[in-house]
């Protein structure tokens, strides 16, 4: 059944079950590099800010035993498109999955998570097999 | 209509692409499983 909100705010998370999880929480962050012009003092007199990147992770339950859902290595496969296509993560449009999880515990529905970085000139949404130089 | 036409083509791509990279591991971990099995069954220590 849906929730009901009165009032103003920004509540829940969309759904992924279609995705592999009962997903509970959905989190980005944005980092830049700043390179930094101090003059003779150590004072900052210019900066510049580049070589965006971000960090996509999200968990929940799984909905299928010992899946999380995505593939290590893989395109981060979610439907929350909106949380990374918005003005704080301009031009990033792919995540890449570097970190999976699987827990279980005698309390407690089994949990998967995922991590994924994206990078402001990588947009590819397939790889190639490294073998070597 | 061309924005959403393509994110679909991008993501069967990626659906594609993770399976295939999926595959390649496991096959590599079976042979990796079946080289050790080989090996212990070699050296008559089991």
């Amino acid at each position: 059944m849906a929730a009901t909100k009165y009032g103003a705010g920004n509540y829940g998370v969309s759904s992924e079950l279609d995705k592999g999880l009962y997903i509970q929480s959905l989190s980005l962050s944005v980092t830049e590099d700043v390179a930094e012009m101090p003059d003779h003092l150590g004072e900052i007199q210019g900066i510049v800010m580049y070589n965006q990147s971000a960090t996509l992770s999200g968990n929940g339950a799984t909905y299928a035993a010992n899946d999380t859902g995505q593939t290590m290595g893989g395109v981060l496969l979610i439907n929350s498109t909106a949380i990374y296509g918005n003005a704080d993560t301009t031009g990033i449009s792919k995540f890449y999955v570097d970190s999976l999880e699987i827990s279980n515990a005698n309390t407690d529905f089994q949990q998967g998570s995922f991590t994924a970085r994206g990078f402001i000139n990588i947009t590819a949404a397939s790889g190639t097999e490294v073998t070597g130089p | 209509m061309a924005a959403k036409s393509k994110k679909a083509s991008e993501e069967a791509q990626s659906i594609a692409w993770n399976k295939e990279l999926s595959k390649r591991r496991n096959d590599k971990r079976k042979a990796r499983e079946n080289a050790s099995t080989r090996n212990k069954k070699g050296r008559g220590d089991d």
